[in-house]
């Protein structure tokens, strides 16, 4: 096991390689009762075309797997429903799908290696049936309907549908009414062997445990079960456009307030960037410091009463390119989209103001290690997201400089937008 | 940790010193019994406090400010609690340890700036921020649709008592909002200072002395407050028959809710026996209504009842497909009676338990829990986490079923979505 000192805060972490492929990141915390413990497939609803396990061919299967698996996995052949096991000790459990993950989870301060094990056994353990499969179906559908009836989240979605061409970012996560009704037992069991095989998964504990027991009773639960050799899943590629899908559209919801989302689409191969934390570093910093709440463009928006709302700066980072979205209310978003567009022509960022955001992250980071639930879900999409957990964030923070920002703002291709306005019932 | 609680004339100071934390947490709370015409402008004072001060005369500034002392950032919110309202400014920020010396002084410096060097002339808040802010506030009202779940409840329980706090839109009222201005404003934020009931909150690594002396000089309010009553929202009467009230909006998934009004619950059987009952009755996955709404009968992604003390009422909220009402509502009431009749298990019970008790148990691993349990106490009393343990394990089958049988509904609430 590997133990790597995290200085700044005098925190360790823990990690190990398992035979299977398996990996474990682990961050004690003596100080605090309670333990949250995260196991993540490198799963979510973009991997919808790959050469499925013991195929040979790229296979497309309907969206909103993998969503659906983590419904399905709460089902188990003995009888045992994972809340009920998790509850007997009092601890929550839980799981999410997001475009590149799916993550389950429990959180509780006791019998936790018992509950470890467990997490374990249900996530390698699918049950499913024809008929238990179409019963979730029913659940599945009132969950998209709820989202369907959120005005933000179909502009989350709508934003999406409209900048990407072909990588499957475009789509929702629990995908569509009509896709989920064509899924079947077959394809749920080709991706979750696909998919759910311990050399795509990973562990994230954080709390009060030992962590060389943990990963003696984590070693010894693995070696009883079989896996097959696994080659890396060999996903589709998308050669995706610089360009977008269409530059404006206008829905109706029932809300009281218009809302608007501006999308910018990004390509991140011409940043020229091999260090993709870096790169992401700056490219945050960049529209934060350009649209957030110290920026000057916010102020004068809200003083030209242009804005209802602050504004919320989303990033989806996909392979190929980045999807800067500003969300926010509106009476005018006509007048506010011509700010938008002249803001973009001319972004420019005060060093002055680099400086001042680096002690944000730096206070951001070491307050994580104060809450094991941030931390551990930090850790996650620092995994996802880049491979590994940057345990030197304050020092690589510090190393940013204006002149280099500045050479990636001049490299940044910023014209191809989009819109998306979310208006009232025939106003 | 250490807990140390200074009553003065003016203001109470709680103090919990510890070594757990590597941030320091300070909460100011305003408190006085709640009138539904001032939501909007307690609303309105919480905002412009953090959208400026007279020495960080715009929100820029401000947040400038704040990022430069490490993100030492203000939050402010006004709340409903039972009969009280709650105005309240929260700040949490980095042990000097971790940044620079000095930053302890700096910060609360900069906090006590925001709360009492507001961005006023001759008596009127400043007009831009003023301007900026009464924008935020109308969007805020309007936007509640946005969020069916809030908004079906509000609904339902503006039906279940029309002048009853519990049914007060915590977003506020746009005719509030047009009679607020500048200089009622600033009236409304002095009368504050002279009168709402202050309770101040620090948890973290702190020098208790020297904690207390800042506060001594710069906490500017001097006024003695008067006793503003009981926090708990009490029913005089609940309803024989049951009511049903239909609703409609432009949406999908229809939202089925149901009330209860809560009447002669003894304050152990709110504290203890109710949330024990809510877990095994919808609280929980593992619930009845979870079990058999959603998994059994798969009619809703979500279906939970949530009980809530100071109001003395239990909600039952889902979302449903229109044609599935009948069903739903027959299943709910079938699993009513069956708490009614006893039918859970000692093991069901256990679960409900240890979920209590492992909630107690890590309380202290967060620094807002630890303050909320302090302050929900200085409320509303209760029980310290020890004795809260025991009695949490004393609970029995009887207790449950007692508190089955004092549940009766009120109001089911339907807005209807498509067919």
């Amino acid at each position: 096991m590997k133990e790597i000192n995290i200085d700044i805060v005098n925190e360790k972490l823990f990690y190990e390689k398992l035979d299977n492929g398996l990996e474990i990141y682990m961050v004690p915390n003596k100080k605090v009762k309670n333990i949250y413990a995260t196991f993540t497939t490198r799963y979510g609803s973009i991997h919808d075309e790959f050469i499925p396990i013991g195929e040979n061919k790229m296979v497309k299967v309907p969206l909103g797997i993998a969503h659906f698996l983590e419904h399905k996995m709460f089902e188990q052949e003995d009888g045992i429903d994972p809340f009920n096991f998790f509850s007997k000790s009092g601890a929550d459990s839980n799981a999410h799908t997001s475009l590149k993950n799916t993550t389950y989870e429990f959180t509780g301060p006791n019998k936790f290696l018992e509950n470890l094990e467990f997490l374990l056994d249900f996530v390698q353990h699918p049950y499913l049936t024809d008929e238990n499969i179409e019963k979730e179906k029913g659940i599945i559908e009132q969950e998209l309907k709820m989202y369907m009836d959120d005005p933000f989240w179909s502009m989350y979605d709508g934003i999406r549908n409209n900048i990407f061409i072909k990588n499957p970012t475009k789509y929702p996560i629990g995908g569509t009414i009509e896709s989920v009704r064509k899924i079947t037992k077959k394809d749920l069991l080709r991706c979750y062997k696909t998919f759910y095989h311990p050399s795509n998964m990973f562990l994230v504990i954080t709390g009060n445990f030992d962590p060389e027991e943990t990963i003696k009773h984590i070693k010894e639960n693995q070696s009883n079960k079989k896996y097959e050799k696994l080659t890396p899943v060999k996903l589709k590629e998308y050669k995706e456009p610089d360009k977008v899908v269409k530059s404006r559209e206008v829905v109706e919801k029932n809300t009281d307030t218009p809302k608007l989302s501006y999308g910018i689409k990004i390509n991140l191969e011409k940043t020229g960037y091999k260090d993709y934390r870096r790169r992401d570093m700056y490219l945050n910093i960049i529209f934060d410091l350009a649209f957030g709440i110290t920026s000057k463009f916010y102020e004068e928006m809200n003083s030209k009463g242009y804005l209802s709302s602050s504004i919320d700066i989303d990033k989806v980072y996909t392979e190929t390119h980045l999807l800067v979205n500003l969300i926010c209310e509106t009476n005018l978003p006509n007048e506010l989209i011509k700010e938008i567009e002249n803001m973009i022509n001319n972004l420019s960022i005060d060093e002055c103001e680099l400086n001042i955001i680096k002690n944000k992250f730096i206070s951001n980071y070491i307050n994580l290690f104060d809450n094991i639930v941030a931390l551990n879900d930090t850790i996650v999409t620092n995994i996802i997201d880049y491979g590994n957990f940057d345990y030197n964030y304050i020092d690589n923070i510090n190393s940013l400089t204006i002149n280099e920002l500045n050479n990636v703002i001049n490299r940044l291709d910023l014209n191809n937008t989009s819109y998306y306005i979310v208006k009232p019932f025939g106003d | 940790m250490e807990y140390i609680k200074k009553e003065y004339a003016a203001y109470n100071v709680h103090i919990i010193k510890t070594d757990k934390f590597k941030s320091i947490t300070i909460d100011v709370n305003f408190l006085r019994k709640i009138k539904k015409e001032e939501i909007t402008i307690r609303n309105f004072l919480s905002e412009i406090l953090l959208q400026s001060s007279k020495n960080y005369p715009t929100k820029r500034l401000l947040a400038l400010k704040s990022m430069e002392l490490y993100d030492s950032n203000v939050r402010s919110s006004n709340s409903r609690i039972g009969n009280f309202s709650n105005l309240s400014f929260n700040l949490k920020f980095l042990n000097d340890k971790y940044t620079e010396d000095g930053m302890f002084d700096k910060t609360l410096d900069f906090f006590f700036d925001i709360l009492f060097n507001p961005n006023v002339e001759n008596g009127r808040f400043d007009e831009k921020s003023f301007k900026i802010v009464n924008k935020l506030i109308y969007n805020e009202i309007k936007s509640i649709k946005d969020n069916l779940t809030k908004y079906s409840l509000i609904k339902m329980l503006e039906h279940m008592g029309k002048n009853e706090p519990y049914s007060y839109r915590g977003y506020g009222y746009i005719e509030d909002l047009e009679k607020i201005t500048p200089q009622k404003l600033y009236e409304y934020y002095t009368g504050i200072l002279k009168s709402d009931k202050v309770n101040i909150l620090i948890i973290g690594d702190v020098d208790t002395d020297k904690v207390l002396n800042i506060i001594h000089d710069k906490f500017k309010i001097n006024t003695v407050k008067k006793d503003i009553g009981n926090a708990m929202i009490t029913h005089e009467k609940v309803r024989g028959r049951l009511r049903k009230v239909d609703d409609y909006e432009n949406i999908i998934q229809s939202k089925l809710n149901i009330g209860f009004k809560l009447k002669d619950l003894s304050d152990y059987e709110l504290r203890y026996v109710l949330p024990i009952y809510n877990e095994i009755f919808g609280g929980s996955p593992n619930s009845k209504l979870f079990q058999n709404i959603r998994e059994k009968h798969s009619l809703a992604y979500y279906i939970t009842s949530m009980p809530n003390i100071f109001d003395n009422l239990l909600i039952i909220y889902s979302g449903i497909n229109k044609n599935s009402y009948d069903k739903a509502v027959d299943l709910i009431k079938k699993e009513l009676n069956n708490m009614k009749k006893g039918k859970f298990t000692d093991e069901e019970i256990n679960k409900a338990k240890e979920n209590m008790l492992a909630s107690l148990e890590t309380i202290e691993d967060s620094p807002a829990r630890i303050i909320n349990m302090y302050y929900a106490r200085e409320l509303a009393g209760g029980d310290e986490i020890e004795e809260r343990i025991r009695k949490v394990k004393q609970v029995t089958k009887e207790d449950i079923i007692k508190v089955a049988t004092k549940l009766k509904i009120d109001t089911i609430y339907l807005m209807h979505g498509e067919e």
